[in-house]
């Protein structure tokens, strides 16, 4: 299975990082059922079984697309065999892009013919675009970067997740009504592959170092804990926690509002930093309800992170803590999302 | 009923060994052993022991260890294993070091996953180890480890052809080794690219160890300030088996054509079976030189052309030592390799010049044989006219599969990535 492509404008783009990230936190220990081996999005070696699993899916789309874009962003080398499977895509599609591919791996895989590419500059590293095709200077410059083709393709997925509400009935657990529901369910079930290359993204977002914009980040080996506060959020903490190798704890039902806690969890460690993880973030409620829980068990709220925010209401100040996905805004609203309390 | 003290013990570690490498391992302690058997009315396995002290080279552990599982498989019991721990002497610092590198876990009955898992080879007392009172720090910086294909999953693994059995094995090994070699990497604070070397390196020669052996591996990977060295070491049926099992005319590779031209024209005075052994090694070099897949040869050449190190094969009773003393025949055979390999490459993108390209790659094997024909005379030259200096070394005794030490110093990886 692979993760990462989309199509967009009849050019497919795969993202290698991503597709290396899945299988080496998920298939890496399929032969030998004693070892647990977890790389994460911590992998730097394209090795050659997710070129394998490329190829395979080539031959089930042929005719489907015109360019294929592989995108080798943080990676630094690649198996010796993994040659060979670049050499049959290469035959699998009309012209094919590779995105920044370092001089080196393009000497590991083999494709000297392209060397003139890259002149009598060895040192030359990170190139953005490199074509593979006979007329290949018309293709320059046409293809877009993968996170942007993602983002473009989140939104069009996101039109099609959320629903409208029933009519505004007047309950008493909150005081805040929402015009449309963004089902989070239905992008783990109609879009199983997407939803994994999401939270490839919200790891990678998660683990780079933004200061002074965000107060915190993960790197490899940190001993921070995600907390998970529902169903949706554990499923989506449980990939976070293969793709950055940290722990992960429930806190089951929190909220809504109104509802008053007679004991507090006892899984939170003194002095241990936590992040919380949840799918659709709107006011913050459950967010907040976590973080005192956390800081009154002695815990260290660190963050928040979720898939979608939404940022339609104006804030006193920026927030440093948080990080997700897709922000909707009040430029940026694709689903007309709207917050309305009982007196409007 | 046979009492312990009735046990004959061979000291692995006798004070005369000093410090107990590989090559007293073969000159040594395997005659010792022999002398044990020839000796008496075999019923009970020997008991090995540590008692008496002498420094261990880590390359060593994965001999004494597939030595310990072969004879485990004869007698059908494990080995007894004597140990000795008295603070502040060497035999505390010696079992100290071994039980840093996993070699308790390994030969042991550990099931503990975060350890290597036991393999039940030697029988010893627990009580011995784990403490360490001497203020003797031992270092993270050497792990011993042993792979077993009966450790994996997959049931139809030898249905598959051997490249694709090769693949997944090696694919596999990457992510194991890794992990499994973790400690090593970060205490010796490796950079990315030596770790991915060394990764290439170890799951090239585990899998080729696997596969072509029929038999467990196992290894020793350490590094100090001055060199690498990785050690691996199995009980299996050796090269000249292996390679009998070849198809006849693959990749213009003809089983025993190197070696019977050796025949014709060196005067060894050896046995026909030592000689079959010796000439098996250049055999399996000149096999791989032709394969259309990087193997052995590929990780040799890296090794001792780009990395200046040093890679000692052993078969059964005869030792290849390959250094940059051969520099200038492994450079010209090396030229082959690539032609060869660039040859498969063109075959792979167009079909067209098939016939051509098969005609070329006949001449270049053609060539290949005449280079390492040159290269075993130069070899076998150096034997009989220099033999302390000799890149070929044969033993009286025989030990059975192939066992392999690659060292690499560490300087020249860094300097290399500095020019980078």
């Amino acid at each position: 299975m692979l993760i990462s492509p989309i199509i967009n404008n009849n050019i497919l783009y795969i993202n290698l990082h991503a597709e290396q990230t899945f299988f080496g936190s998920f298939h890496a220990d399929q032969l030998n059922v004693s070892e647990n081996i977890i790389t994460g999005i911590y992998t730097d070696e394209l090795l050659p079984s997710v070129l394998a699993e490329i190829l395979k899916f080539l031959q089930e789309k042929k005719g489907k697309f015109k360019i294929l874009v592989l995108d080798f962003q943080k990676l630094v080398t690649a198996h010796p065999r993994s040659f060979e499977s670049i050499n049959i895509i290469r035959n699998e599609c009309k012209s094919l892009v590779l995105k920044n591919i370092d001089s080196r791996l393009i000497n590991k895989l083999n494709l000297n013919d392209c060397n003139e590419y890259f002149g009598n500059n060895p040192k030359a590293l990170l190139h953005d675009e490199f074509l593979l095709d006979e007329d290949s200077t018309g293709l320059r410059g046409i293809t877009q970067k993968t996170k942007t083709v993602f983002d473009i393709e989140f939104k069009n997925i996101l039109k099609e997740i959320n629903f409208e509400t029933p009519e505004k009935k007047i309950h008493h657990s909150s005081s805040v009504y929402l015009n449309k529901f963004i089902d989070c369910k239905s992008l783990v079930v109609n879009h199983k592959q997407f939803f994994l290359y999401t939270c490839y993204w919200l790891a990678i977002e998660m683990s780079e170092d933004k200061r002074p914009q965000r107060n915190w980040f993960v790197e490899k080996g940190s001993k921070k804990t995600l907390l998970c506060q529902n169903l949706n959020s554990s499923l989506l903490s449980s990939v976070l926690s293969s793709f950055l190798l940290i722990d992960v704890i429930t806190l089951d039902h929190i909220g809504p509002i109104n509802k008053v806690y007679n004991e507090v969890e006892k899984k939170i460690n003194h002095g241990e930093e936590y992040i919380v993880v949840a799918d659709v973030v709107c006011l913050g409620t459950e967010v907040r309800i976590a973080k005192n829980i956390i800081e009154f068990s002695g815990g260290r709220y660190l963050g928040n992170v979720a898939l979608i925010r939404i940022l339609t209401m104006e804030a006193a100040e920026k927030y440093r803590d948080v990080e997700s996905v897709y922000e909707i805004t009040k430029d940026n609203n694709p689903i007309k999302f709207k917050v309305t309390t009982a007196l409007d | 009923m046979i009492q312990e003290t009735d046990i004959q013990e061979i000291n692995i570690t006798k004070s005369k060994y000093r410090t107990f490498t590989t090559f007293k391992f073969y000159t040594e302690f395997l005659p010792d052993l022999k002398r044990f058997y020839s000796s008496s009315k075999i019923s009970e396995p020997p008991a090995f022991s540590l008692r008496e002290s002498s420094y261990i080279d880590p390359s060593t552990l994965p001999l004494i260890i597939s030595l310990g599982n072969s004879l485990k498989q004869y007698h059908h019991k494990e080995i007894p294993l004597r140990l000795s721990n008295i603070p502040g002497t060497l035999s505390n610092k010696v079992i100290n070091f071994l039980d840093k590198s996993d070699f308790f876990n390994l030969v042991g009955d550990n099931t503990n996953p975060s350890y290597a898992i036991g393999r039940r080879i030697f029988n010893y007392e627990k009580g011995y180890v784990g403490w360490n009172i001497s203020n003797l720090e031992v270092r993270d910086e050497h792990k011993i480890r042993g792979y077993s294909l009966k450790d994996l999953r997959m049931v139809n693994l030898r249905r598959l052809t051997e490249d694709l059995q090769r693949d997944k094995l090696i694919e596999h090994y990457i992510y194991a080794v890794d992990d499994d070699f973790n400690e090593v990497y970060e205490y010796n604070g490796f950079t990315d690219d030596e770790r991915h070397y060394f990764n290439e390196c170890l799951s090239e020669l585990i899998s080729n160890s696997l596969i072509h052996s029929d038999s467990d591996c196992f290894v020793s990977f350490h590094s100090n300030r001055f060199k690498t060295a990785i050690s691996i070491s199995d009980t299996g049926i050796g090269f000249y088996k292996s390679l009998y099992s070849k198809k006849h005319g693959e990749h213009n590779y003809r089983f025993l054509e190197l070696s019977n031209s050796f025949k014709k024209i060196t005067a060894l005075k050896l046995t026909e079976d030592v000689k079959n052994n010796f000439f098996s090694i250049f055999e399996a070099l000149y096999y791989s030189c032709l394969k259309n897949r990087r193997g052995l040869f590929d990780l040799i050449c890296s090794i001792v052309l780009k990395g200046h190190g040093i890679f000692r094969i052993h078969n059964f009773s005869s030792q290849l030592i390959i250094s940059s003393k051969l520099e200038s025949e492994l450079n010209q055979i090396y030229s082959f390799r690539e032609e060869i390999f660039e040859y498969y490459l063109r075959l792979k993108r167009n079909n067209d010049e098939k016939d051509l390209i098969e005609k070329n790659l006949s001449a270049l094997s053609t060539k290949t044989k005449e280079a390492f024909f040159s290269l075993a005379s130069k070899v076998i030259n150096n034997y009989t006219n220099n033999v302390q200096y000799s890149p070929v070394r044969f033993f009286n005794i025989e030990f059975k599969g192939v066992h392999i030490e690659a060292e690499i110093p560490r300087t020249y990886l860094t300097e290399e990535e500095v020019e980078i």
